[in-house]
């Protein structure tokens, strides 16, 4: 893993065993649906964040307050200089938004546990169903930056209505080709969840974000497989990834902010589920970009 | 003989949606009467054995009937009576 840009963002398996009962570490997984993931089994000691009752406004379409992150984190046992490794459901997928967020909020040791749920499960090492309690801390957010890490709505629609995207920022499109190209306005087997249109944002690149991964054990490829797959991203542009609903964009951001070193990306959460929904939102068919 | 009434295809690279796969897997199947069943495609290790523990748990039939292009196959139904 020293051959990434920033090896200390990634712990391996060995690394969480390793580090089970150290009082210094906060083990989270990050689920969409515990009852198919944490539920059946999760690491030992490893506390659990909802994606969406814990980490998603009550109301609006947005993330917990400051406060309320403070309020999770505290009841969880996380403070704010614990060493805190992510890892989940769906391949990391909501680690890898929840990493996106923490980092917003201003965590600073922070670790993705690389390969996730299959790598543990793949390496048959210890798992639990005990729910562990820690004890309450007073946990703070000491800055919010979404500045640096979020793209909404209306400043990427200047972007392309200007002609800027792939001049001065690059799009970078992680779902499958077939929701690139407009073929599927909804991923198989959620034909109840289409968007209103299909296709990309004008000038975006397909890059899946299973590229990333190794197949069989979930785990981030080695560097220079990294850059061969993202040689079309320049490093002297702002990055802007997105998906449907940004949990896939955030793995890919993760890996061309840590494990490349590209120094200017953020993720548009909106992405296709509200771009593809808005009325007049430019939207192109089609494999190129 | 399980009857097979519906097939599933879930692709890691884009199975995002309100319910997690194995939800959907395991939702169908409780609609769904003695000996009849699904077929599943998965191609994420996690969701194969969560639908086997889950599948088994829950009084399912699991059986793995090879690879294909990448995905596990999987066949999961209701014991015939």
């Amino acid at each position: 893993m020293s051959q990434y840009v920033h090896p200390e963002v990634l712990a391996d398996t060995k690394f969480v065993l390793d580090n089970l009962n150290n009082p210094k570490v906060r083990i989270v997984e990050v689920d969409y649906d515990p009852s198919t993931a944490y539920n059946v089994w999760h690491i030992p000691n490893a506390v659990l964040i909802r994606w969406r009752e814990d980490l998603r406004h009550p109301v609006v379409r947005d993330f917990v307050t400051p406060e309320q992150f403070e309020e999770l984190l505290s009841k969880l046992g996380v403070g704010n200089d614990h060493t805190v490794i992510l890892y989940g459901d769906y391949n990391n997928w909501f680690a890898a938004y929840a990493f996106w967020l923490f980092k917003a909020y201003g965590h600073e040791d922070l670790k993705l546990l690389n390969g996730g749920r299959t790598k543990w499960a793949k390496e048959q090492l210890p798992t639990s169903k005990e729910v562990p309690s820690f004890p309450r801390t007073n946990y703070k957010v000491r800055k919010v930056d979404w500045g640096s890490h979020r793209a909404f709505f209306w400043e990427i629609l200047q972007r392309v209505n200007r002609g800027e995207v792939g001049k001065l920022v690059q799009l970078v499109d992680v779902r499958s080709p077939k929701e690139y190209t407009g073929e599927i306005k909804a991923p198989p087997e959620y034909a109840d969840e289409q968007s209103q249109v299909g296709g990309h944002i004008p000038g975006a690149v397909s890059i899946p974000w299973a590229q990333a991964v190794n197949p069989d054990t979930g785990e981030f490829k080695p560097r220079s497989e990294l850059e061969n797959i993202y040689q079309a991203v320049p490093k002297d542009k702002e990055i802007i990834t997105y998906c449907r609903i940004g949990e896939r964009a955030s793995h890919t951001w993760f890996v061309l902010k840590y494990l490349l070193g590209y120094p200017a990306v953020r993720v548009y959460d909106g992405s296709s589920a509200e771009w593809n929904n808005i009325v007049g939102a430019p939207v192109k068919r089609g494999s190129e970009p | 003989m399980a009857l097979i009434l519906k097939e599933y295809v879930f692709d890691r690279v884009e199975s995002c949606g309100k319910k997690s796969p194995v939800r959907v897997i395991l939702e169908e199947l409780e609609k769904m009467s003695p000996c009849e069943g699904v077929n599943v495609k998965l191609n994420d290790y996690d969701w194969v054995l969560t639908v086997k523990s889950l599948g088994e748990l829950r009084g399912f039939n699991v059986e793995e009937e090879g690879k294909e292009d990448g995905f596990i196959k999987l066949k999961v139904y209701n014991p015939c009576q």
